[in-house]
């Protein structure tokens, strides 16, 4: 269904519904795996997905189309994300007990689908900070126009450039001292 | 892309390695649109009993907080006025005018003496407030020859004497008697001079001049 079909369904209350049926079934799964790529874990994923469409839903009212469909709810999905990442990192630096590392803890996740090195990969991108790391993934895996990424971010391009090379550096620089693991 | 860049894709491609359970979306569609649907019904139940907040209307309740205003400042000075006003004072009370009333066929004010002397033998009855505190040559009153014999308070002839504010008034009737009675009864003299609040000398004077 093409987005302005979806606008006009969402206009209306009494076919509201069915437009955001097909708001879910368009964007679930690209949504999913933006969020899965800088969460690691699916629980959290799943849980920060479903807070996205909840939002969307109670916030339907408030979309004025003057950006597209797709990158509001982008954008929302983004922010829950790194809302997210923020509250677990405080927690984190509070509590040392799980001091067990990404790597391991992905290595025995039964839907992590990957190698060693792969764990090693995604241990290197949680080390990044939370935008940066968004950056990465959205350009690294799903290969997002830096347009695009703007606007969803509220960043400018050449930040967002910047931010993703310095990302690239980082990482690389990880990995390859990690290169015994790899 | 710069040689870290393509480091990355070359070891490590750009697939992500995660997996979800089986069914997961699928089963996440489906949850999502019964949470969309019980989220619309709750709405609908919520707009049906909707709760109308009373609204207070403040323009039209204006005008009766200035009215309530008004009347509680009113009865504040009325009360204070009120409460000032019966206190005996003598200062007000020598500056109030003496109160004349009429009995009869004319009206006198017998704190002027002029109109004392013109009324004289014209008037047959006469009734005046006098205040106690004026003076004695104030306090003269319209008397006619055939009024100087002090007789009985009569109810048609009689002159009240009001001491203001604090006293009731009294009558004092004064009818016709003959002037060598009033020689001869000198305590009628004193009582009705007492009566009509003068001293005696004054009404001697008074009563010898219409001799």
């Amino acid at each position: 269904m093409e987005e302005t079909e979806i606008l006009r369904l969402l206009s209306d209350k009494r076919t509201r519904e069915r437009g955001f049926d097909e708001i879910v079934d368009q964007y679930s799964e690209k949504l999913y795996w933006k969020i899965r790529s800088m969460v690691f874990s699916h629980e959290d994923a799943n849980d920060i997905l479903q807070n996205t469409f909840i939002k969307a839903w109670k916030n339907i009212d408030s979309f004025e189309g003057k950006s597209k469909l797709s990158t509001w709810i982008y954008r929302i999905a983004i922010n829950e994300t790194l809302d997210f990442l923020r509250h677990k990192k405080s927690v984190a630096a509070i509590n040392t007990d799980g001091d067990m590392s990404v790597a391991n803890r992905l290595m025995g996740d039964e839907y992590f689908d990957g190698d060693r090195a792969q764990a090693i990969l995604q241990e290197a991108v949680s080390k990044l900070p939370e935008v940066q790391r968004a950056v990465f993934t959205m350009r690294y895996y799903d290969e997002m126009k830096y347009s695009e990424m703007s606007k969803v971010l509220g960043t400018s391009e050449g930040s967002l450039k910047a931010s993703y090379h310095i990302a690239v550096q980082k990482i690389t620089k990880y990995v390859k001292s990690h290169d015994d693991f790899v | 892309m710069n040689t870290d860049e393509s480091y990355l894709h070359n070891k490590f491609g750009n697939d992500r390695p995660f997996k979800v359970p089986s069914g997961y979306f699928d089963d996440f569609k489906g949850r999502m649109k019964s949470m969309a649907a019980a989220s619309a019904n709750s709405e609908t139940q919520e707009s049906e009993h909707k709760v109308l907040p009373l609204q207070r209307n403040n323009h039209n309740t204006q005008w009766v907080r200035w009215a309530a205003a008004a009347a509680i400042l009113a009865l504040v000075v009325f009360s204070v006025v009120a409460i000032v006003g019966i206190k005996p004072d003598g200062a007000q009370l020598a500056d109030e005018k003496p109160a004349v009333e009429k009995q009869g066929d004319s009206v006198v004010n017998i704190s002027d003496a002029n109109a004392v002397r013109q009324k004289t033998g014209n008037a047959n009855t006469q009734l005046a407030m006098v205040s106690p505190s004026e003076t004695p040559v104030k306090k003269k009153k319209a008397v006619t020859r055939a009024e100087r014999k002090v007789a009985a308070p009569s109810v048609s002839d009689s002159v009240a004497v009001a001491p203001k504010y604090y006293s009731a008034p009294v009558s004092v009737s004064v009818s016709s008697v003959s002037p060598s009675a009033i020689h001869d009864e000198s305590s009628d003299i004193e009582k009705a001079a007492d009566y009509m609040m003068m001293d005696n000398d004054a009404l001697y004077l008074l009563l010898s001049e219409y001799e």
